[in-house]
């Protein structure tokens, strides 16, 4: 197709060897300075994702159902940009918390949140109820899958919330962007009834799904459940019905199911008590070992270990799988969102 | 503190490659990974009821059968993990669109250089013997390669090339100058060069020789995916490692390589640890690596003025959907859709600079491929482009969300209009990613996706003809992965590793 001469052999050779003189010229003509080594993107994600920030307590305002903590930056920052469904994680050790707290942002600023914390009969959930002015948390970046998506979501906002989750909806009545489309569902107290008609219930659930409207449910694990339940039943498509359980339930320490798991990290060895309604997480951040606690839902797999022998429940939505296809091949868990059922190896 | 005979900084593709071998090759190896699980791009996140792999459309070198041995597969053989791992064989090459002013291109492509070859000529009359002519390229391309590394001298290098004379010729060619002396219809060009949306780089600026080295690879071999996602390569990878004695730190970052006398003497962690070992095997990029982690007095000059005379290639923009109907019903029949507004690459390339103007994405459904890739009834679809500057460094943190779904949302017109399938109203998930978010799970700079650009000066032929096996002046530094001699992707990136692997096994990393 391309005819070669005695001479093009030449001219070919001679090309041919300038392919690897010319990145060397090129190389030594370049400058010797230091590497460049900012650059906006990678600024932009810290500036957005840090792992960890610390926060301030520079207010608390009491509720009936607990408290909003009004937080600025430890560090005098400004915060990373938080939307309306998120949460941050309060991380243990401050304020004699012993695990990782999930709370939602009600209010963000650029220099300030405001969380609701719930008022439980959760001994630890109540220290963060009693915080005070100046006190110090560290805690993850804004996360969490339940805000709003114009891409994927109807404009119609309906918002479904039980005492855990409110901190949610006061942020999604608090944009200024949404606030027109949103409607609210607050549960507080008390059980949802509703097989026998729970009527105010219904008719939220009949209207979110007559104005093709997006139902978001926040809130504790079993409140979520029933709704996202409840929802179906009332003829709302998958793709209508977004949710994130915040809270795994009372947790504390409970002697009656009780276990031992044996934890290897590198070259250690050593053994905790686990306890059986209580996430792993939680049982082995009570016990002092850092388990990279971040979403505490199951999705985004910071807390990844390996279960080496022993049983545990995943509680995770039905329909969804607790972890990803190859994970669960090899054997990873999310000790965030499993609880034991026996003694248990785990290599973190 | 805890000596290990490698220390490897990174799990991404390179990093485990070269890791497995060395710990399957007997040395003690300690791979350190800033996330929660190794991979780098090669993971896979959930979202609701769809699992989504990060980065994998199509594993090049792997060869579908025994018999068709890729690179890919040599290393896995190596290693143990070929069998190990559900391979799924992509049906089809790809689907080229471009709404082209001179002809509209709407062309299925299939894997099998023969078969390939008679497409051609159905949708180009008249292009089988150039297609012909360049597939023979490509197969003397391999025979080069193959045979360069034995020549004694440089009479044989001669002796050689004077036998390959395609080879030869074309070598220091970009893919358009070699295009330019072939007869061969517009329309078959545009075809033969629908892979250049890969690479970030338009086809004056593609070394004719790298390119066709992909293509070949592709088209001949065929191109596989594991069944639960690149993450089940990178899991086996990973167990290589854990099970041959090695140790995986997962979370921590490596802060510092330390270099004494111009050797390396180990690593320093955020988390604040310390691991001396006399090699180390760096996955993350060269920039990263004598900008952040070795202290410039311990720079070679050579070094620094290597990493200066680079270009960064991509940033890498994905937008990846779950939709609540079945491929089927939507008519989404094909597994990878090159869609370009037309098919000129240089006139393309020079804007996918901007959102408003970059309108070329490759975007694959893997439910055309395989069942089972989403729930009964569900399909997903992950779309890619990449932005050949740096527009993303300089939005503001205010702007960010809207202005990456409004890019996210031009990308789903740009499908919709091109295949004519509507997706939006089927949306039941949704996730974005922007050059920050590939720096922010990488620690790339600018968030690139591809590595350095195969620039002319800096193409794969160039790299390798001038390149130590290190990549590095430092003594026990050696580099892996996509910022390697042999660019960015799967086979190149894992190449890498497994090159320095077998280095050092031979030498001990004292060359
Ligand atoms: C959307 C997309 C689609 C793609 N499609 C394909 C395709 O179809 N086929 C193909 O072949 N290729 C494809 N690629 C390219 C391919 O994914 C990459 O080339 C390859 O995975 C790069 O591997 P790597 O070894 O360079 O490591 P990377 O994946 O870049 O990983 C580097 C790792 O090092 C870690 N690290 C960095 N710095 C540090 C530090 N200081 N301390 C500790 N850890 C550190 C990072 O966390 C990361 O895990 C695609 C990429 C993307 C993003
Ligand atoms: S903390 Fe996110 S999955 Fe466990």
């Amino acid at each position: 197709m391309i005819k070669h001469t005695a001479l093009s052999l030449l001219r070919d050779l001679k090309a041919f060897i300038g392919i690897k003189k010319e990145r060397l010229d090129a190389i030594d003509a370049a400058p010797d300075t230091a590497v460049e080594s900012s650059f906006g993107v990678n600024m932009l994600a810290d500036a957005m994702h840090p792992d960890r920030i610390s926060l301030e307590v520079k207010e608390v305002k009491k509720d009936r159902f607990g408290s909003f903590l009004v937080l600025i930056s430890g560090e005098r920052r400004t915060l990373p940009s938080a939307k309306p469904g998120q949460f941050i994680v309060i991380k243990p050790s401050v304020t004699g918390i012993k695990y990782s707290r999930a709370v939602y942002i009600a209010f963000a600023e650029r220099t300030s949140y405001t969380v609701f914390i719930p008022q439980t009969d959760d001994s630890e959930a109540e220290k963060l109820v009693n915080a005070r002015k100046g006190d110090i948390f560290e805690a993850t970046s804004p996360a969490g899958l339940g805000f709003y998506q114009p891409l994927r979501d109807s404009g119609n906002i309906f918002v479904c919330c039980d005492k855990e989750g409110f901190g949610a909806s006061e942020a999604f009545r608090n944009d200024k962007e949404l606030q027109e489309r949103v409607k609210v569902y607050t549960h507080l107290a008390g059980a949802v009834d509703t097989e026998n008609g729970n009527s105010q219930l219904s008719v939220f659930l009949r209207e979110c799904k007559l104005i093709d409207g997006t139902l978001f449910i926040f809130g504790s694990e079993d409140f979520v459940t029933l709704i996202k339940k409840t929802a179906e039943d009332c003829g709302l498509i998958k793709k209508r019905i977004r949710y994130d359980i915040i809270s795994p339930g009372k947790i504390f320490p409970d002697e009656e199911k009780k276990y031992v798991c044996r934890v290897k990290r590198g070259s250690e060895e050593f053994d905790v008590l686990c306890y059986g309604h209580m996430p792993l997480s939680a049982s082995l951040e009570y016990a002092g070992v850092e388990c990279n606690i971040n979403c505490m839902s199951g999705t985004c797999g910071y807390c990844r270990m390996k279960l080496v022998s022993g049983d545990i429940s995943v509680h995770f939505p039905e329909g969804e799988e607790p972890v990803r296809m190859a994970d669960a091949k090899h054997g990873f868990i999310h000790p965030c969102r499993s609880y034991p059922l026996s003694d248990l190896t785990v290599i973190i | 503190m805890k000596k290990y005979d490698v220390i490897v900084v990174g799990g991404g593709n390179g990093g485990l490659a070269a890791g497995a071998v060395l710990a399957k090759g007997g040395k003690n190896v300690l791979l350190i990974e800033k996330s929660h699980s190794p991979g780098g791009f090669a993971t896979s996140f959930r979202r609701g009821r769809f699992e989504f792999d990060v980065s994998l459309h199509e594993l090049n070198g792997f060869g579908r059968g025994k018999e068709a041995l890729g690179g890919v597969r040599v290393l896995f053989d190596t290693i143990g993990i070929s069998d190990k791992i559900n391979w799924v064989d992509i049906p089809e090459a790809y689907r080229l669109i471009s709404s082209d002013e001179n002809g509209k291109i709407d062309a299925v492509m299939p894997f099998g250089i023969e078969n390939y070859i008679n497409k051609m000529e159905e949708y180009a009359p008249g292009s089988r013997k150039a297609a012909e002519y360049i597939f023979s390229c490509g197969q003397q391309n391999l025979r080069v390669l193959a045979q360069m590394g034995k020549c004694k001298n440089v009479f044989d290098q001669i002796k050689l090339l004077a036998a390959n004379r395609d080879f030869l010729h074309n070598s220091s060619k970009s893919v358009n100058e070699v295009l330019s002396l072939l007869d061969m219809p517009q329309r078959a060009r545009n075809i033969f060069k629908a892979y250049w949306a890969y690479l970030c780089a338009d086809c004056d600026n593609l070394s004719f020789f790298h390119y066709l080295q992909m293509v070949n690879t592709y088209i001949e071999l065929g191109s596989v995916i594991p069944f639960m996602r690149s993450l089940e390569m990178t899991n086996a990878m990973a167990e290589v490692i854990s099970s041959n004695n090695g140790d995986i730190l997962v979370n921590e970052t490596v802060t510092e390589i330390v270099v004494e006398n111009g050797a390396v003497k180990g690593v320093k962690t955020a988390g604040g640890k310390e691991f001396s070992a006399d090699v180390v095997v760096c996955n993350a990029s060269p920039h990263s690596a004598f900008s952040k982690l070795i202290k410039k007095e311990h720079i070679p000059e050579g070094d620094l003025k290597r990493c200066n005379f680079r270009t960064f290639s991509g940033s890498g923009f994905c937008v990846w959907l779950g939709l609540n109907k079945s491929a089927k019903e939507l008519g989404l029949d094909n597994y990878s859709y090159f869609i370009f507004p037309d098919a000129d690459d240089v006139k393309q390339f020079k804007l996918m600079g901007h959102p408003d103007t970059n309108r070329v994405q490759n975007t694959i459904c893997p439910n055309a491929a395989f069942e089972g890739a989403s729930p009964e009834g569900t399909s997903i679809l992950s779309m890619t482009t990449l932005f050949n500057s740096f527009w993303w460094d300089n939005v503001p943190e205010e702007d960010y969300f809207r202005v990456k779904n409004e890019f996210a949302s031009s990308m789903i017109d740009t499908f919709e209009k091109a295949t004519g399938i509507k997706i939006r109203e089927h949306i039941e998930e949704i996730e974005i990613a922007s050059p920050e978010t590939f720096a922010r799970f990488t620690l790339n700079p600018h968030g690139t996706i591809y590595g350095y650009l195969g620039k002319k000066n800096d193409g794969v032929l160039a790299r390798t003809l001038s390149e130590n096996k290190r990549m590095s002046g430092i003594k026990g530094l050696y580099f892996a992965g996509g910022y390697g001699t042999k660019m960015n992707g799967y086979s190149s990136a894992m190449s890498t590793g497994f090159d320095a692997a077998r280095h050092i096994l031979r030498t001990g990393g004292k060359d």
